[in-house]
């Protein structure tokens, strides 16, 4: 867990009114603490690619969240076929069966 | 055979003679396109996003380029530290956190049945919505996380969250209390409250699961003799029977006076024998010794493998 501070020294473009932005529009949701907000990892990383959105991308504060929207869709979208393929499993045979079903089913848009 | 290497200009698509401006649009254009956080599926654009970063910070230092160009110094070294994207944490297992399952609404009844996922906190659509989760970070005492406690943290908007701290957590655990979180929008569920427990250390108990250690310093007539020592547990002092003849490092358990969760095993304080000498030894202890010495002694090497080299 990080404060505040060690974030801004660790992230690279994030300065101290850019990190408040990105709070008060819930584009981060670091834990409440006592001391004050506390970021893991993930949030880091989160800031660390919103600073990169703003600053190389030249992304601005109103599509910031329409991109983050979508990464973060896109990203439950990834889990949940990683689950679904787990959950199928490695045996070949299901595998090919599991396909021939599919393209026995579906229907071409 | 050495491979040519492709100079800056080139991994950015850039003439030699480009602008600073014309630089910056060429590698703002080719990160928008590159960047691992928006190609998530896609592991070839990170070494291409990588090279192109170097080529931009590399060209983007004025006189670094001036030199460059003069032929002084080479491109290379210039590569940034390998940097964690967001992905590798997103896909991680506290990834799903600001994951959004909008457009699954179709698919979320087999998905939360099967792999254990509510509908997520979508955000942005005309749906019903369960509310984002809050989370929060609460620092405990050692005894409290033994013993259980009831504890009080402000919430964002100055409101108070009671939480109960069931004895035995342990730190690093994460306590949900379901709807507690932000309400939900058009009718949909409130989110959770998430907190993250981190447990503060003792100066004189340390922990191992649900055993508790301590280490207790004896006497070394305790240590020949014997003796009954009084020891600190968390549910009062006990009195600890030093059998005859214990070294130091000897390990004495009290079953049942270590962590006792709710639904597991309580576990046992595991006491640690020491023996400690006076910080200045007095007469009547070193003429006892000496007595012993020079009736023989005892050999504490005698079993020792220390022996056979």
């Amino acid at each position: 867990m990080m404060t505040e501070k060690e974030v801004l020294s660790s992230v690279s473009g994030m300065s101290r009114s850019s990190l408040k932005i990105c709070i008060s529009q819930s584009w981060v949701t670091p834990a409440q603490a006592t001391e004050g907000a506390m970021f893991d990892e993930l949030d880091v990383a989160r800031l660390r690619l919103i600073a990169e959105l703003r600053r190389d991308m030249g992304v601005n504060d109103d599509a910031v969240p329409i991109i983050l929207s979508l990464i973060d869709q896109l990203n439950a979208a990834q889990r949940r076929l990683r689950a679904l393929d787990r959950a199928i499993g490695q045996d070949p045979d299901r595998r090919r069966s599991l396909a021939d079903w599919l393209k026995s089913v579906t229907v071409q848009d | 055979m050495s491979v040519k290497t492709k100079t800056p200009y080139e991994t950015l698509g850039v003439s030699p003679k480009a602008s600073d401006s014309e630089i910056k649009k060429a590698y703002k254009a080719l990160a928008k396109k590159l960047h691992p956080d928006l190609n998530p599926g896609n592991t070839g654009n990170e070494e291409r996003f990588k090279e192109i970063s170097a080529a931009f910070n590399f060209l983007k230092d004025k006189e670094q380029r001036r030199r460059y160009d003069a032929g002084e110094i080479d491109a290379s070294g210039q590569e940034k530290p390998e940097h964690a994207y967001y992905r590798q944490y997103s896909s991680g297992p506290q990834g799903h956190r600001y994951e959004n399952s909008a457009g699954y609404e179709d698919l979320n009844d087999i998905f939360a049945q099967a792999f254990g996922q509510g509908a997520g906190g979508a955000r942005g659509a005309n749906i019903r919505m369960r509310g984002g989760d809050l989370r929060f970070h609460l620092k405990i005492g050692f005894r409290d996380a033994v013993k259980g406690a009831k504890q009080r943290v402000t919430t964002p908007d100055s409101g108070t969250l009671d939480i109960t701290i069931p004895a035995g957590i342990r730190d690093g655990q994460t306590l949900r209390l379901a709807g507690r979180g932000q309400p939900g929008l058009n009718g949909g569920p409130p989110g959770d409250a998430l907190v993250e427990i981190s447990v503060a250390s003792d100066s004189l108990f340390m922990r191992d699961g649900n055993d508790i250690l301590l280490e207790l310093p004896i006497s070394i007539d305790e240590a020949v003799l014997g003796g009954n020592v009084t020891v600190p547990t968390f549910d009062g002092s006990v009195k600890l029977k030093i059998p005859v003849g214990s070294s130091s490092g000897r390990k004495m358990r009290l079953k049942g006076r270590g962590v006792k969760p709710a639904r597991e095993k309580a576990g046992d304080q595991i006491v640690t024998l020491r023996i400690v000498l006076p910080k200045t030894p007095d007469e009547r202890l070193k003429s006892a010794m000496k007595t012993l010495r020079t009736s023989g002694g005892y050999d504490p090497r005698a079993d020792w493998k220390g022996n056979a080299t």
